[in-house]
C-alpha cells in the first residue's frame, strides 16, 4: 500500500474509532446525577414503605437481584448474611433478601438509618460496633481486614 | 479474650457433639456442655488458614442458625499445600473445626465449599494458587446449581483468595451457601432509628457515580484523545503528500496538481527553463522541466 494509501485508511480509521468514543463518552455522561436508588426504582416494582425504607420487590431470586444491582451500580461495601446481601453506598443502604414463599425484597434507606436496622448482621462491618466481637471485624469501605 | 455464644438452635445441635481445638500441632477435645448454652471461645476455635478464631466462631454461629431454620448443614473446608506441612481448616453449622456433613443434624443435607490454596516459597518459579468448587447433597439442589447462584451472590476467584481480604471473601462465600436455597429464610431487620451504643458507619465512600462509570470515562477519553492524534497526524501527513513535488517513474519530478498561472507567469517570455517544477499546465514540455541545479536529460538516447 502506498504512503498515500495508508494515511488515508489511518484517516478513516482514527475518525471511526473518534466518533465510537465520542458517543460511549456521551452516554456515560449521560448517566450523571443517576443513583442507584434511581435504578432500582426503575428495575422493580415499589410496593410500599417498611420502617421508613423504601420497599422494593421482584419475582427474581436474590443473587440475580444482586447482580443486576451490583453490576449496575458497583457498591462501596458489600456483605452477605445467610439471610440476604446488604450493599452500601454514598448516600445509599441497599438489603437485598429473599422473600418467604420466592422473589426478592429490596430496601432502600439512607445510610445511617439502614445501619441501625440491619445493625445486627453488618455491625462492625460498615461502622462501629460495641456489641460482641469488637475488635475484629471490618470499619468501612476500604478499611480491609 | 472474645467470648462469643452460639444461638439457642446451634446449641440444640452442639449439644450432641464435640469440638476440636487446634492448639499447635495437637488436637484437643472439647467437650460442649450438654445442658447449658455452650460458649465457644475464640482461643477454642483457634485460628484458621484464612479467617481468625472469632470470626470463625462467628460463622459458625450465623451458620447454625440457618441450619436450624432450613435443616441444610452449611460449612467450609480449606485444603492449604504450600512447602510445609499440610493444613485443614474448616468450619460449619455444627462448629468451628467440624466439616459440614450429612447425618440426624442436618436432615436436609449439607452444602459444603471446598478451597484448596497451594502457597509457593517466594523463590519458587510457579505462583500462588487457589481453586474452589461447592458440593451439595441436598435433593433437588445440584451443586452446579449451588456455584451458579454463589457465583453471583458473591463472586469469588482465584484473586480473591489470594489477596489482602482473602478471608472476608471465603466468609462471605460461605454465608451465601444459605442464600442459595431455593426456600431461603429472609434476614429480619431491627426496628430501631439509630445502632445501639453510639455506633455508626465509619469510612466515606466516593462517588457512586464515579466508581460505577469512572472506568468506562477514562478509557473512552484515552481512546478519543488516541484517535483525535491519529486523524490529525494522517491528515498532516496527506497535505504535505499534496504539497511536496513527486517523481516520475524515471526519475523525473513529475509535474504537481494544476495551480492558477499568476498572472505575471502568463504573460512572462521567460524560459521555460527559468519556470518553477511544479508551475506549469502537465501538458506543457516545459513544466518537465527539472530544477536549474539538476543537469537537462534528454527523453531520447543520443544516436551513434
Amino acid at each position: 500500500m502506498s504512503a498515500t494509501g495508508k494515511s488515508t485508511t489511518a484517516l478513516v480509521i482514527g475518525a471511526i474509532v473518534a466518533v465510537v468514543a465520542l458517543v460511549v463518552l456521551v452516554g456515560t455522561l449521560s448517566s450523571c446525577g443517576s443513583s442507584v436508588k434511581g435504578y432500582v426504582k426503575d428495575h422493580y416494582s415499589h410496593v410500599g414503605k417498611r420502617n421508613g425504607a423504601e420497599l422494593y420487590r421482584s419475582d427474581k431470586r436474590v443473587e440475580k437481584v444482586v447482580s443486576e444491582i451490583t453490576d449496575a451500580w458497583k457498591p462501596a461495601d458489600r456483605l452477605t448474611d445467610p439471610g440476604g446481601v446488604f450493599l452500601r453506598y454514598s448516600d445509599t443502604f441497599v438489603a437485598v433478601r429473599p422473600r418467604s414463599g420466592g422473589g426478592t425484597d429490596i430496601e432502600i434507606d439512607d445510610p445511617e438509618r439502614g445501619y441501625a436496622h440491619w445493625y445486627p448482621f453488618v455491625g462492625g462491618w460498615f461502622g462501629t460496633y460495641s456489641g460482641r466481637a469488637e475488635g475484629f471485624r471490618g470499619g468501612g469501605p476500604g478499611s480491609g481486614k | 479474650m472474645v467470648l462469643l455464644a452460639l444461638g439457642p438452635s446451634a446449641a440444640a445441635q452442639a449439644q450432641a457433639q464435640s469440638t476440636k481445638q487446634t492448639s499447635g500441632s495437637d488436637q484437643i477435645d472439647v467437650a460442649l456442655p450438654a445442658t447449658t448454652t455452650p460458649e465457644i471461645t475464640a482461643a477454642q476455635a483457634g485460628d484458621g488458614v484464612l479467617l481468625a478464631a472469632a470470626d470463625r466462631v462467628e460463622l459458625a454461629s450465623s451458620l447454625a442458625e440457618a441450619t436450624s431454620e432450613s435443616g441444610v448443614c452449611f460449612g467450609y473446608v480449606v485444603q492449604l499445600s504450600d512447602s510445609g506441612v499440610p493444613q485443614q481448616d474448616a468450619v460449619s453449622s455444627a462448629g468451628p473445626n467440624q466439616r459440614a456433613a450429612t447425618g440426624p443434624s442436618c436432615p436436609k443435607g449439607a452444602i459444603e465449599l471446598q478451597v484448596s490454596l497451594t502457597y509457593t516459597c517466594g523463590s519458587c518459579e510457579s505462583e500462588d494458587s487457589a481453586s474452589w468448587s461447592v458440593v451439595s447433597t441436598v435433593p433437588g439442589l445440584s451443586s452446579g446449581t449451588v456455584r451458579s447462584r454463589l457465583v453471583q451472590l458473591s463472586p469469588l476467584s482465584s484473586g480473591d483468595l489470594l489477596g489482602n481480604d482473602d478471608d472476608k471473601a471465603l466468609r462471605d462465600a460461605t454465608a451465601a451457601l444459605p442464600l442459595t436455597l431455593d426456600d431461603a429464610v429472609p434476614a429480619e431487620p431491627a426496628k430501631q432509628e439509630a445502632a445501639p451504643g453510639g455506633d455508626h458507619l465509619t469510612g466515606k465512600p466516593g462517588s457512586d457515580w464515579l466508581r460505577a462509570n469512572g472506568i468506562g470515562m477514562a478509557v473512552s477519553i484515552v481512546v478519543l484523545l488516541i484517535a483525535l492524534a491519529t486523524v490529525f497526524c494522517a491528515w498532516r501527513i496527506r497535505r504535505a503528500q499534496r504539497t511536496a513535488p513527486r517523481r516520475s517513474a524515471n526519475g523525473r519530478f513529475a509535474a504537481a496538481p494544476a495551480r492558477p498561472a499568476t498572472p505575471a507567469t502568463a504573460t512572462s517570455d521567460a524560459p521555460a527553463a527559468d519556470a518553477p517544477p511544479t508551475g506549469g499546465p502537465p501538458s506543457d514540455a516545459s513544466s518537465d522541466a527539472p530544477p536549474t541545479d539538476e543537469p537537462p536529460s534528454s527523453p531520447t538516447p543520443p544516436t551513434a
